[in-house]
């Protein structure tokens, strides 16, 4: 049984279940667009199973149907070459937690675990990347029980830093990931959208499935009424005393306005995104990734 | 509260109240601090709403520094009462109101006149503040008040003020100022005069104010500034006292006091006729209106001229007597008891129906005649003769052969000459014409339909110098003086050259000789001064009675209304009769049963008839203040409850309160 913090035996059990989603993730995707260019070598056999009507008939195995009269096909497991990379934002703003059981960054550091597991489990390989204003834990991609565990360590001996700048983070780990593949960044974005896509630009135009997971409290989705209240920053060291009954309705406009141009710029790109609530099961988040 | 009015030196004490207040308002709040994920959203929003939060910050700040100033003015409001020197703190308070009931204060500002507006205000006051000892004096031409000192009764004053008429009449102003003092100085404590007015320009803008320091005074003012209006300004007659028949020239003068150009109707009554005329009166301006009238009765006639509407009715109204006199008389001095033209003289006065003629030897005294006619005058008498025109009667002299140039010189005043007066006869004759046709006696000639005045042939005359003939009205074509007339106040005196005796003239046989004698005599009445009295409204009528005449039988009458009271009063120039009230505007006449004996005439004062205001503060003495004022300032005078001041305050401070509490979204931004 597991003992990490963020990889709960129960998790690992309902991900069992989440086959299809990582196959998604997998073969879907992965498979799909990063197949081996030598491909005879890279196919190992997999089983044996019956013809179904659909099936390609050139996989019919007709050795076997001459000596059984019966169609099987032979079907191959093809070693894909994943390469996961997930970006998780430890700066200030992710220990935030108003309303939830889990902080922004311990809700992300359950998604970590649970996709670097999923992914692992399938022997391809996951990385991981710990920032705020600086890149704090680079982990290269790896495919090992081991390399597991060591994620599952970082993830637990995180915490919130200093402030953060996603654009600069993810600009900086640009050259540190050397195979194309699937980037999943899970944070808060309280950045500049423009910015942010800026610095995903290298990634896409290398080919690079991204993934942005924008990861919010219920108490910053809708701004709780605490009547005059001084808030203080977590990032820095501002202070802004506020009447917030008579904000809400502008804070609700001006989050609105800056998830919509996520929004428009991720679909301009064709980059998932995808607004979180940490009210909500992170399995749900494997959904996502299995569109 | 009052503890702190009657000990002045506490009353600082009560801006510890304001201390909560301030603190209130100056204190900072801390709110708790709650730690937030990131503040750039917060950031932006502080951002953009605070274009419009500011002001609005500003308003609510505002609200509330108004709201606080009005307690601290509500707290320290006994302060500002207590700086009047004239007010000591517990003493009795004696008001005298004067009230002014001018004419001018029976305009109609609205809906109530001045008056009735000013007795209301009183009357609110006087109930409001309760003073101790309360006076009315009212302003009129002859000052009166209710009380001979202020009196505590101030429920009768209430009822004079409820039944108070207003009076067409001058205020007079100083004497009502004393009448007040006066009043005030019989009582000690607090004395104060209220005076209630219009201020109307024309009473009130010279006045010296002079009220002793120890007295306040205070100016209320009732009414607008300047209302429009047209008055008539005066009535007269041309001539003042007509013969029977004879055309009087009737002339209403009419003011404009309004900045607008205005048409009115003026219509006279005068013996049982009336006339009427529309007039255009510039903005600001006089328009005269002249009616004509004959009057074929002798007697008193009396004339009344009045406008059409107009909202100040006061002055729409002016009346007059006219004396219209049976006949002229004239009297003919002569020697020669049968002389020709005396008896021309007779021929003409039998031809005129208002000219008699007696012929007498001497010189009459008194007001015998109205013209004296001497046929044959040598110079003698002459002082005498200027007397006897000095009192009023027209003298026409014909010089004799021993009348000297100086007496003639010195008749008329003209200028000194050095011949001789000489007496030429011819019979070729000379012609005479008129030498001033601007003349009054030529009224009737100047246009040539009558004729020449002088037609016919002269063929004796006195040489008078020519140098006398801008003097002369009527002259021979050569230029020597035909009738020399010098007119004089009262009378005129004449010089005359122009023969009428039929042996030496044929000027009685021409057609306008008789129109030129009857010009001639209406035209040289003496002027006569009208025996009928006419009064200025707030004077008494009054009549210094004839020794025929019982003052028991005496009663007093304005026409169209009931019957006066009237006193008599004895004096240096007799008995006198006169009304008990102030006259009003109208006719009166004393009557012993149902004869008339004496008519009195009681006219608007003209100076009310200018509705222009003065500003109360010009007036160098007293505050102006409005009737909240004295009813407050009354009211602090005698202790005023502060408590509905404070609620009040703590009501709008709470409204205040709520209304930042809804509308207030943004406070502060602070950075540490």
């Amino acid at each position: 049984m597991s003992s990490f913090k963020y990889l709960k035996p129960e998790d690992i059990n309902r991900l069992r279940n989440y086959e299809f989603g990582a196959k998604a993730l997998v073969e879907g995707y992965l498979s799909g667009r990063h197949r081996s260019r030598q491909r005879g070598s890279s196919t190992e056999f997999h089983e044996y199973r019956q013809y179904t009507p659909g099936d390609d008939p050139a996989m019919v195995d007709w050795r076997v149907f001459a000596r059984s009269d019966r169609h099987y096909l032979k079907t191959f497991e093809q070693e894909t070459n994943l390469e996961c990379t997930i970006f998780v934002d430890s700066s200030a703003s992710m220990g935030f937690r108003e309303k939830a059981e889990l902080s922004k960054l311990e809700y992300c550091s359950f998604f970590a675990a649970c996709l670097a597991w999923l992914v692992v489990s399938k022997n391809d390989q996951v990385g991981l990347q710990l920032f705020d204003k600086d890149i704090r834990h680079h982990l290269p991609p790896g495919s090992t029980r081991k390399h597991l565990h060591t994620i599952l360590n970082l993830l637990e001996e995180n915490e919130a830093g200093s402030e953060t700048s996603v654009s600069d983070s993810l600009k900086r780990a640009n050259p540190l990931i050397k195979r194309k593949g699937t980037i999943v960044v899970l944070s808060d974005f309280f950045d500049d959208p423009k910015a942010i896509f800026q610095s995903l630009n290298p990634y896409i135009h290398r080919g690079f499935r991204v993934h942005l997971f924008h990861v919010l409290d219920p108490g910053e989705i809708s701004l709780t009424d605490r009547g005059l209240a001084r808030f203080s920053a977590m990032e820095g060291d501002d202070e802004l005393t506020l009447h917030t009954p008579s904000i809400r309705d502008a804070w609700d406009e001006e989050l609105r306005q800056h998830t919509k141009a996520l929004r428009a710029l991720a679909a301009s790109r064709n980059v998932d995104y995808t607004l979180v609530s940490t009210e909500d099961s992170y399995f749900n988040l494997f959904d996502r990734l299995a569109h | 509260m009052s503890i702190f009015l009657n000990h002045s030196p506490w009353i600082w004490l009560l801006l510890l109240g304001v201390v909560p207040l301030l603190v209130h308002l100056l204190s900072r709040s801390r709110p708790a601090v709650f730690e937030f994920s990131d503040l750039t959203f917060l950031r932006n929003i502080v951002k953009k709403t605070s274009r419009y939060r500011k002001p609005k910050d500003r308003v609510v700040l505002i609200l509330r520094t108004l709201a606080a100033l009005v307690l601290l003015f509500a707290f320290l409001h006994p302060l500002f009462v207590s700086r009047d020197p004239s007010v000591v703190v517990g003493a009795k308070n004696h008001v005298v109101y004067m009230i002014d009931r001018s004419a001018s204060m029976s305009a109609v500002d609205g809906s109530t006149s001045r008056f009735t507006d000013a007795c209301s205000k009183v009357a609110s006051m006087i109930s409001k503040t309760a003073p101790d000892n309360a006076n009315v004096v009212w302003i009129r031409s002859i000052p009166t008040a209710e009380f001979p000192a202020p009196g505590p009764n101030v429920k009768y004053l209430a009822e004079r003020l409820q039944g108070a008429e207003v009076s067409m009449e001058n205020g007079a102003i100083a004497s009502s100022f004393k009448l007040a003092i006066d009043q005030l100085n019989k009582v000690k404590g607090n004395r104060e005069i209220i005076v209630v007015s219009d201020f109307q320009r024309q009473a009130w803008e010279n006045v010296d104010l002079f009220v002793p320091d120890s007295i306040k005074l205070t100016k209320v003012q009732v009414g607008e500034d300047r209302l429009p209006n047209i008055g008539i300004d005066s009535l007269t007659a041309q001539p003042a006292a007509p013969v029977k028949g004879q055309k009087v020239y009737v002339t209403v003068k009419v003011k404009n006091y309004s900045d607008n150009q205005v048409t009115t109707t003026v219509y006279l009554n005068a013996g049982g006729g009336r006339q009427s005329k529309q007039v255009e009166i510039a903005a600001n301006g006089q328009a005269g209106v002249e009616f004509n009238a004959q009057f074929n009765q002798h007697g008193d006639i009396g004339v009344t001229a009045s406008l059409g509407e107009d909202s100040f009715r006061g002055d729409d109204e002016r009346h007059m007597i006219l004396p219209i006199k049976e006949a002229i008389r004239l009297v003919s001095v002569a020697s020669a008891a049968e002389s020709a033209t005396v008896r021309v003289l007779d021929r003409v006065a039998g031809a005129l129906p208002w000219l008699t003629h007696e012929r007498r030897s001497d010189i009459p005294g008194g007001h015998a005649c109205e013209v004296l006619f001497l046929h044959d005058w040598g110079g003698e008498n002459l002082n005498d003769l200027v007397a006897l025109s000095e009192a009023g009667t027209s003298v026409i002299v014909v010089p004799s052969s021993k009348a000297k140039m100086s007496d003639l010189q010195r008749w008329l005043d003209l200028a000194p000459v050095d011949t001789v007066l000489s007496q030429r006869d011819d019979p070729k004759g000379w012609k005479a014409m008129m030498a001033k046709e601007s003349a009054a006696v030529f009224s009737i000639f100047s246009s040539g339909e009558f004729g020449n005045p002088a037609q016919g042939i002269f063929r004796e005359r006195y040489e008078l110098p020519k140098q006398w003939g801008n003097a002369a009205i009527i002259h021979y074509t050569d230029g020597v003086p035909g009738i020399l007339l010098s007119e004089r106040e009262q009378s005129s005196r004449l010089i005359w050259n122009l023969s009428f005796d039929p042996a030496h003239s044929d000027w009685l046989a021409q057609e306008p000789f008789l129109s030129f004698m009857a010009e001639l005599f209406l035209s040289i009445q003496p002027e006569v001064q009208s025996e009928h009295d006419v009064l200025m409204a707030g004077s008494r009528v009054g009549w210094v009675l004839p020794e025929s005449v019982d003052a028991q039988s005496l009663t007093l009458v304005r026409s169209g209304k009931d019957e006066l009271d009237t006193k008599t009063v004895q004096s240096v120039r007799g008995l006198i009769v006169e009304s008990v009230e102030l006259a009003e505007p109208g006719m009166y006449a004393w009557k012993t049963g149902s004869t008339v004996a004496h008519q009195s005439v009681v006219n608007f004062p003209v100076s009310e008839s200018d509705l222009t205001l003065v500003d109360p503060d010009d007036l160098a003495s007293g505050e102006t203040a409005d009737q909240e004022d004295v009813i407050r300032a009354g009211a602090m005078a005698r202790g005023m409850p502060m408590w509905p001041w404070l609620l009040g305050a703590v009501m709008l401070l709470l409204i205040g309160e709520s209304f930042a509490a809804r509308t207030k979204q943004l406070t502060q931004s602070t950075t540490k």
